[in-house]
């Protein structure tokens, strides 16, 4: 094995791992031994991450390790994305979403984990955090031109406002221009499908399966 | 100038008395425990002393008429109307001291003195008494009632209407009086023993009521059962959530809640042999949204961040116009709520507990749907719910159950195996809550499933019984619900810069409180780490604090005063929430049992 697989494999292994600092300081050395690190990200930081998710998928890890391997991802980004060229940050961005818990719901810890999640499979995020009003989510929508917007209900009596959301969006004849993508505790896809949602995502790494796909189907 | 009182009656004592004080005055300041049952007013004839020697003013014609009616003997007189003025020597008959407060005196809950709202007087109305100018002014007077506009509006026509079906013949009547303003009945005849009150926990599953004598301060009977507004949702919340619907839902979960209470009341009063009607006075300790519910108050409120009670306190309510058959001018006390979802349930549990009162740090803790938490820290109080979820009621786990008979409630891992015991020694048909701390404590001190909670050797569960196991998933919503008690109270310690360490005791109420096995809950991170020694288990504390609401006036006024002292905290806000949540997904390291802590077990 080359010293440059050796070192992507390091990638790897620090965000499994959920070694933070590991995963920063790989970052750096990437950089120093010429790296390119658009492929850094994808073959190293990323593959960990995909690898984290299929861990997740068998029941080994849970929500502590989602979240130590989201940081890991995050302090490498930080590193690395200063050093990408224009195209290259282009390409290692999957699409811009804006993310949100619902108006009257004050939950949150869900819809972080799901907004580290996308960062750290690639997506751009606006976290306008919790108990955001309607007409924020497509305001915030529109004047970033994002393609995505994901919204968290944590109470059956909040999740209404979820349905809300996109009849706005209806009204203000812009929601063709947007995937919205549903979750918390009380949805389940039968809520997604009756409220016409574009996706529902059960957990964090759910969630990101399902933007990645309504990303790919366009 | 002092005088002495030699007090013959254990406990046989002598006191003190100020020239032309009272006796009952007297007695009462040195700690006596005499029934001074109308406040010393004079009216109830209950405060019976007999004096052996001593110099003392004849009775006067109304006190003759009391001590004749109570059939007292020659030297006894009334302590409330017996002025000192010279050293005397006194018996008090066992008859005169105050009523053991059944359930309120024993284990940790603290004494009050009985002293109900609802009280029952003789009265005796001869041909004076009732020639009109003076009949008025008079039954006030001799109820010691202000004869202002609300005597007039709402108690004297009870007395009319009384005086006039009795055909305006001198007669004994029996007036039930509220907190000394109010009346409540009047009728002909001697029933001033028949004045009962109900106690209510109204809880979200579970609903018990209690016949409390108010005379006697004694437990008459008592019923449970599952709370009939449960067909329109497991949880708070999805009732809230029906309920914000559409006004007619509100109505049907009051309805709901009331055709328990009346079912329940039934039964009691059934087995206490008692007549409803002669119920005066309810109190009610419910959360938040069960006493709105059963009032038909709004939760929208509640519905929405951020989360905040429609009311905290109320004047007593009509019982009858809110939906109580019982006598027609009862009272209902709804025990305050302290804020948000933290309601009145919680107030008496504090009550009951006594710690308003008592120095030191302490948390009390009581294990729900919702996971209620209050750390007193000094003198101050905080109090928060966690989303603990339905997992420890067995909602939502593969195996899981209620705690009913057939449900695995205990496990030890002995000689290399699991051993298990169920409610009622049934064959093992699900897994309750004690059960499943039981079982993680178990199954993480032998390494069967890791501190991040996984399940070793690849499997996807662990069995248990025959037909019964516990999975990779249920494991997960047990990491949740442990992982949100154990943040808010981390959370709470944090607030007031605290540990586990400088706890002086932990609380632990509901049912699933006083079943949980403390090493065990403490091994999978549920309870601190907190000396065992230092753990009470008060049982169904609400019921007691809602029992204390009828005996006594003075701890109602304290529940009054506990909901305005304690400070509720959304959890959710702080800043510190979501990273002490997610590491308290992981399990705490394995300890051995520690030794110590047993010895210190008295």
């Amino acid at each position: 094995m080359s010293a440059k697989d050796d070192l992507l494999l390091s990638m790897k292994t620090s965000v499994v791992d959920g070694n933070r600092a590991e995963s920063e300081r790989l970052a750096r050395e990437s950089l120093q031994a010429g790296l390119d690190p658009l492929e850094s990200i994808d073959k190293g930081f990323a593959a960990g991450i995909q690898e984290v998710g299929v861990l997740w998928e068998n029941g080994d890890y849970f929500l502590p390790e989602l979240v130590a391997s989201a940081e890991c991802m995050k302090a490498a980004m930080a590193v690395l994305e200063p050093a990408l060229s224009a195209s290259s940050r282009q390409a290692s961005r999957l699409g811009k979403a804006v993310i949100g818990t619902i108006e009257g719901d004050i939950h949150d810890i869900g819809k972080n984990l799901v907004s580290a999640m996308l960062q750290a499979h690639g997506f751009e995020v606006l976290d306008l955090g919790a108990d955001v009003k309607l007409e924020r989510f497509i305001e915030k929508a529109e004047a970033e031109s994002a393609r995505l917007i994901c919204v968290s209900a944590l109470l059956t009596t909040t999740m209404v406002n979820q349905k809300r959301l996109i009849e706005l969006l209806h009204q203000r004849n812009v929601r063709s221009k947007y995937k919205v993508l549903v979750g918390g505790a009380p949805v389940n896809q039968a809520w997604a499908d009756a409220i016409g949602a574009d996706g529902y995502g059960e957990n964090a790494m759910a969630a990101v399966r399902a933007a990645m796909a309504l990303l790919a189907r366009g | 100038m002092a005088f002495k009182i030699q007090v013959l009656s254990a406990p046989p004592r002598t006191i003190e008395a100020a020239y032309g004080e009272s006796l009952s005055q007297a007695l009462l300041k040195a700690g006596f425990p005499l029934n001074v049952y109308c406040g010393g007013k004079g009216i109830c004839g209950k405060c019976l002393a007999e004096v052996v020697d001593g110099t003392i003013p004849p009775p006067d014609q109304e006190e003759a008429a009391l001590l004749r009616r109570a059939g007292a003997g020659p030297r006894f007189r009334l302590a409330c109307l017996l002025p000192v003025r010279s050293d005397l020597v006194v018996k008090i008959p066992a008859n005169a001291l105050l009523p053991r407060i059944q359930g309120l005196t024993a284990g940790i809950l603290p004494s009050f003195d009985f002293d109900p709202a609802v009280k029952k007087f003789l009265v005796s109305l001869d041909r004076d008494r009732l020639s009109p100018p003076l009949l008025e002014a008079g039954v006030a007077d001799l109820l010691k009632l202000p004869p202002d506009d609300a005597w007039r509006r709402d108690s004297w026509p009870l007395v009319r209407e009384a005086i006039r079906s009795a055909g305006r013949e001198p007669k004994v009547y029996t007036a039930a009086v509220y907190e000394e303003k109010a009346l409540l009945d009047f009728a002909p005849g001697e029933s001033s023993d028949e004045a009962f009150g109900l106690a209510v926990d109204l809880g979200t599953t579970t609903v018990v009521v209690e016949l409390v004598d108010l005379v006697g301060g004694r437990i008459l009977g008592k019923a449970f059962g599952l709370n009939g507004q449960s067909r329109f949702g497991a949880d708070v919340i999805s009732r809230i959530s029906h309920a914000i619907l559409t006004p007619s839902h509100a109505e049907e979960l009051k309805e709901a809640a009331l055709e328990t209470l009346s079912g329940l009341l039934a039964r009691a009063a059934a087995e206490a042999k008692i007549a409803p009607e002669s119920i005066y006075d309810i109190a009610v300790a419910g959360n938040t949204a069960m006493n709105h519910f059963l009032l038909g108050r709004s939760v929208r409120t509640l519905s929405v961040a951020p989360f905040e009670a429609e009311f905290q306190a109320l004047p007593p309510l009509e019982a009858y116009d809110c939906g109580f058959r019982v006598q027609r001018r009862a009272k209902l006390f709804i025990s305050p709520n302290i804020g948000s979802y933290v309601g009145g349930d919680i107030t008496e549990g504090l009550l009951a507990t006594g710690l308003l009162n008592k120095p030191g740090h302490y948390l009390f803790i009581d294990i729900g749907t919702n996971g209620e938490i209050v750390l007193k820290a000094g003198d101050r109080f905080t109090a928060a719910s966690t989303a603990a979820g339905p997992a420890f009621e067995g909602a939502s786990l593969s195996c899981g159950m209620l705690a009913v008979p057939g449900a695995v409630d205990r496990a030890v891992w002995s000689d290399g195996a699991l051993s298990v015991t169920t409610i009622g020694n049934r064959p093992p048909a699900g897994i309750c809550g004690t059960g499943y701390i039981d079982l993680l404590a178990c199954f993480l001190r032998e390494g069967l499933i890791s501190r991040n909670g996984v399940i070793a050797g690849g499997k996807s569960s662990i069995a248990v019984a025959a037909g019964i196991a516990v999975s990779q998933k249920d494991i997960r919503e047990l990491q949740l619900a442990v992982a949100a008690v154990r943040t808010g109270v981390e959370l709470l310690l944090r607030r007031h810069g605290l540990s586990p360490r400088d706890l002086d005791g932990l609380y632990l109420a509901g049912a699933f409180g006083n079943y949980l096995d403390i090493e065990n809950g403490r091994a999978i991170g549920l309870l601190p780490e907190i000396n065992l020694a230092k753990v009470r288990f008060v049982g169904n504390a609400s019921l007691a604090g809602a029992r204390a609401m009828l005996l006594s006036r003075r701890a109602r006024s304290e529940a009054v005063r506990i909901a305005e002292t304690v400070d509720h905290v959304p959890l959710a806000a702080d800043a510190a929430f979501q990273d002490i949540y997610i590491r308290s997904l992981v399990f705490p390291e394995p300890t051995i049992p520690s030794q110590s802590d047993r010895k210190e077990i008295p």
